[in-house]
């Protein structure tokens, strides 16, 4: 309830209007039950007669009509039961005597219909009565409401193909009153916004708007009649209905209106007399959303297009066919062009309604949806960076027209070939389009989509800037907690890029590298190293015998982890170099894996690879990498494991390098077993497994359980370094002893962790002697005592 | 040890590697990897991208995670993991520091060292499984089926362990044509110690 005056007095004389309203419903009731029809008559006459007021607003009066509309329809349904006495006639002519017009006409409208249900005389004569006697109410809301009680009280009794008042009477009659009712409706309607008035404009129009569904009515009617052909409709009706709406000149009323048409009349009409209704919408006054208007048209057409494929096209004259939805993007070129002003978020959604258009009535015609987001491009340019007000509705809009497309075809390479829709992502500002990119690239990975040419992966990699690199635009903090997903996002892409010929996926990755090697330290390590691995995988997988592609592959390779490198991740390109090794080993390339290893892996070591754990961890990879491969010549190999083994005897810590040499001696392999290219040293074998014993040995007694560790693995694997690398028993033999005595050294219990492992040492050894006599030789028994 | 009778899932997997090699796990994987089926994960290493063990998290609270090498430092990875599950006592590690990793002798080495009944490791991207009198060797391979420099022909594999008492049953699972498909190995027997 608001405090408002004015409303409280409304409220006030609608309340007192409904009590006298009642009051005199009643009386006519209580009259009609004792059957004279005359009192009751002068009661409802009464009654109506409050209904004569100018002080309600429009709202309230309807609230007051309704009213009095229910008791008058308890008047007529007495009437219609005819115990009154008085012949139809009779009673027409009674009610004519009634002395203030307005009750006088609600009442002959409410006799005319029972006059016409009793079917004594043609429909057609009663509404011509009726039609020409309400003329003489020209009040804008009086009016209104008695022409729309006629209305609604002739509802059912209209002529039509199958109705039983066709006495006399044909459906052309209905088709009559409804229109004349509708166009004199429409006039007062439209008056009601002028003239002097006790409430604000803004009032007003809000208050005739809600009224917009009493005319409306009238054009839902003539649809339901049975009897309007196609023929009726397109030569007479529809001229008719549209001559009032562009005279009228009304800004609400050509809105409400057109919009109705559209909803009430069947779509195929509108197919049928497309160019009329174009051309009329085209006219309207300035100030009419006309995009709403077409594109409720569109929607509908887009509906029965779809229920109705054969009727897709479209002729004008001698025109040929033309698909229904050229026709209405070139409408809308039309729309935008010879309007004074055109909406923009309007014209999108517009727009919107077009691209529904598309996909669910021409699904296959992909360059119409390059049409469509010409269009956007148009009405977007210069207004995407906040040039005018309505930005961010802008910005909105275009949006859901972009995710559109991307949902519908859930296959991104479709879209990288609209040049119009790139070009739209393109201007949008920096925030909107990541966002746009973002979801393009989540779209791709869920979908698996391949992207298969250079071009293509280019163009996506330009369009995904935001996300690639730091873009001159660039807005906000890029480096968030959304940065490391978007950064995964970016690396899961590169999976997708696939050429079955290996030089064009080479030329492929490269072109990625290109692109993500620009994006800064803080990107590179999400994106290369997927990168390098996905050439390496190429180059595993493609099986070609090419040995130049194979090299620019690698090459390719190494660049990447140069940038890596560059960057300032020393221990991943470490560990990449090695990667890139192996595969040129595999390939037989020697000097390529060469250069990976020592230009590459040892230079990086060298210089950058600082803390003692990072660098042995990294002595054992190189171990361990060196060990897989057997492309290099005698003297290559020479070279690289002495120099592996004296880095490794110069870490810092003991423990470390006695660890590594461990691990170097395997590097060394009799020549009885292995090809001439790998060495043969043996010698040097025991030589490190001595100098490492040495080294464990000169560790102070503090570090008893270390000591007993490292010499417990050492001694492990000379266990597998006698089978596999022949090395010679009695070195084996002496580690047994410089084990021996650390125990005794330590003291240490014959029950203690280490003693059992030794124990099972020592019995794996006794248990390999059967197998291989190279282990017989072992001394094992030295340690017959200490386990009793 | 204590005779626990209940049944134990273990789920065994590793060398996934995202999104240095791959982008996600297999969705026939994940499909089965569920809260309240799986009461322990182990990790061979390498996963490489640590919100993976949030998704471990949403699978089970019993995370056992070895370090692999291009996993970066955290303080759930560990170098060497042994752990108690049941009556098995269970090793973990990522193997890049065992060379050659694939060698059984070398293996039987480490479980000399960490006196374990079962000895997981990984490195290799090839689902293994050999055992002998006192020990059960599993490698799940590489659930992602990411590149190796060594093997060419890597599949996504996982290992899922069903230790009742003193019972384990491997299963190893892989995708074969696009599917999802498993073999049941024999019971391996906890040895008496």
């Amino acid at each position: 309830m608001s405090n408002d005056p004015f409303e409280i007095e409304q409220q006030k004389l609608l309340n007192e209007a409904i009590q006298v309203v009642n009051e005199q419903g009643q009386c006519m009731k209580i009259e009609l039950d004792r059957n004279s029809l005359r009192s009751a008559l002068t009661a409802c006459a009464s009654m109506i007669s409050e209904l004569r007021t100018s002080l309600l607003t429009p709202r309230n009066y309807y609230a007051l009509y309704l009213v009095a509309s229910q008791h008058l329809n308890s008047l007529t349904e007495h009437i219609e039961m005819g115990d009154h006495g008085l012949s139809m006639n009779e009673l027409y002519e009674l009610v004519q005597l009634c002395g203030n017009i307005l009750p006088r006409l609600y009442l002959l409208i409410a006799v005319g219909s029972c006059y016409i249900k009793s079917k004594e005389i043609p429909a057609k004569d009663i509404f011509h009565d009726l039609v020409e006697m309400t003329k003489g109410v020209q009040h804008p809301t009086r009016g209104l409401f008695l022409r729309s009680f006629l209305s609604d009280s002739t509802r059912e009794l209209l002529p039509d193909r199958g109705s039983e008042y066709n006495r006399g009477s044909t459906v052309n009659d209905s088709i009559d009153l409804i229109l004349t009712n509708f166009t004199e409706m429409n006039k007062l309607w439209v008056r009601m916004q002028h003239g002097k008035s006790f409430i604000s404009q803004a009032r007003k129009e809000a208050e005739r708007k809600q009224l917009g569904s009493l005319i409306g009515k009238n054009l839902q009617r003539l649809a339901e009649l049975e009897g309007l052909t196609i023929g009726i409709y397109q030569s007479d009706v529809l001229t008719r209905i549209l001559k009032q709406i562009d005279k009228c000149g009304d800004v609400l009323a050509q809105q409400i209106l057109m919009e109705t048409l559209i909803l009430a009349f069947s779509d195929e009409y509108h197919l049928r007399t497309l160019p009329t209704l174009l051309d009329t919408v085209l006219k309207l006054t300035d100030g009419v959303n006309i995009q709403s208007i077409v594109g409720l048209l569109i929607e509908r057409l887009s509906a029965y297009i779809k229920e109705n494929p054969s009727k897709s096209t479209h002729s004008q004259g001698v025109e040929e066919e033309k698909d229904i939805f050229l026709v209405m993007s070139d409408y809308v070129v039309q729309v935008a062009s010879e309007r004074d002003y055109v909406d923009t978020p309007d014209m999108l959604r517009l727009i919107g309604s077009l691209l529904n258009m598309v996909f669910e009535c021409f699904p296959g015609e992909i360059p119409y949806v390059d049409i469509i987001f010409d269009l956007v491009y148009v009405h977007i340019d210069g207004k995407t960076r906040g040039e005018t007000s309505d930005c961010d509705e802008i910005l909105r809009e275009t949006r859901k027209l972009l995710l559109v497309p991307m949902e519908t075809f859930q296959n991104i390479t479709t879209l990288l070939d609209l040049s119009n829709y790139t070009k739209v992502i393109e201007i949008l500002p920096y925030e909107e389009r990541k966002y746009v990119v973002t979801r393009l690239a989540q779209n791709a990975v869920d979908n698996d989509t391949q992207l298969t040419s250079v071009e293509e992966v280019d163009l996506l990699l330009s369009l995904l800037g935001p996300l690639v690199r730091d873009c001159d635009d660039k807005t906000g903090n890029d480096y968030d907690e959304d940065f490391d997903e978007e950064q995964n996002l970016v690396a899961s892409m590169i999976s997708l890029f696939y050429n079955p010929e290996f030089e064009t996926h080479i030329n492929i990755l490269s072109t990625a590298h290109e692109h993500f090697s620009a994006g800064g330290i803080k990107r590179i390590t999400y994106t290369l190293v997927p990168l390098v691995f996905s050439t390496l995988q190429l180059i595993q997988k493609s099986g070609t015998q090419d040995k130049t592609l194979l090299r620019k592959a690698l090459k390719l390779a190494g660049t990447a982890v140069t940038s890596l490198h560059s960057a300032g991740k020393p221990d991943i390109s470490f560990r990449l170099y090695l990667h890139a090794a192996l595969a040129a080993g595999k390939l037989g390339l020697p000097q390529m894996s060469y250069d990976f290893l020592t230009k590459g892996a040892l230079t990086i070591y060298d210089e950058e690879i600082a803390s003692p754990k990072n660098r042995f961890d990294a002595m054992i990879l190189f171990v361990a990498a060196l060990k897989e491969l057997d492309c290099f010549s005698h003297d290559s190999y020479d070279t690289l494991v002495n120099q592996t083994a004296v880095t490794c005897s110069r870490l810092l810590h003991p423990e470390h390098q006695a660890r590594a040499l461990t691990a170097t001696a395997g590097l060394f392999v009799s020549a009885l077993d292995y090809g001439e290219n790998q060495f043969v040293e043996a010698k040097l074998m025991k030589d490190k497994l001595s100098k490492a014993a040495k080294l464990v040995n000169a560790m102070e007694p503090d570090y008893q359980e270390l000591k007993e560790e490292l010499i417990l693995e050492m001694l492990d694997y000379g266990v597998y370094l006698v089978g596999a690398n022949n090395l010679d028993p009695t070195t084996l033999s002496s580690l047994i002893t410089v084990t021996k005595n650390f125990f005794e050294e330590g003291k240490t219990s014959n029950t203690s962790a280490h003693a059992i492992h030794l124990k099972k040492t020592l019995k794996r050894i006794n248990q390999l002697s059967s197998e291989n006599e190279a282990y017989g030789e072992v001394d094992i028994y030295q340690l017959k005592d200490f386990f009793s | 040890g204590n005779w626990i009778t209940k049944m134990v899932f273990v789920l065994v997997l590793g060398d996934i590697h995202i999104p240095h090699r791959s982008h996600d796990l297999p969705k026939e994987f994940k499909k089965i990897f569920l809260p309240g089926k799986i009461q322990h994960i182990i990790c061979t290493g390498n996963l490489c991208r640590t919100s993976l063990i949030q998704y471990f998290r949403g699978i089970c609270a019993n995370l056992h995670l070895a370090k692999g090498d291009f996993d970066e430092d955290h303080p759930l990875l560990e170098d060497e993991i042994v752990v108690e599950i049941g009556n098995f006592k269970i090793g973990v590690t990522h193997g890049h520091h065992i060379i050659p990793t694939y060698d059984m002798e070398v293996l039987m080495a480490t479980q000399r060292k960490l006196d374990v009944d079962i000895l997981i490791t990984g490195n290799t991207h090839q689902l293994e499984h050999v055992r002998s009198s006192k020990c059960l060797y599993l490698n799940p391979g590489s659930a992602t089926g990411a590149y190796s420099a060594t093997q060419s022909d890597v599949i996504p594999s996982f290992i899922l362990l069903d230790l009742d008492a003193d019972k384990a049953v491997p299963y190893l699972y892989y995708l074969k044509d696009g599917a999802m498909v498993y073999d049941v190995q024999e019971p391996f027997v906890l040895p008496s110690r």
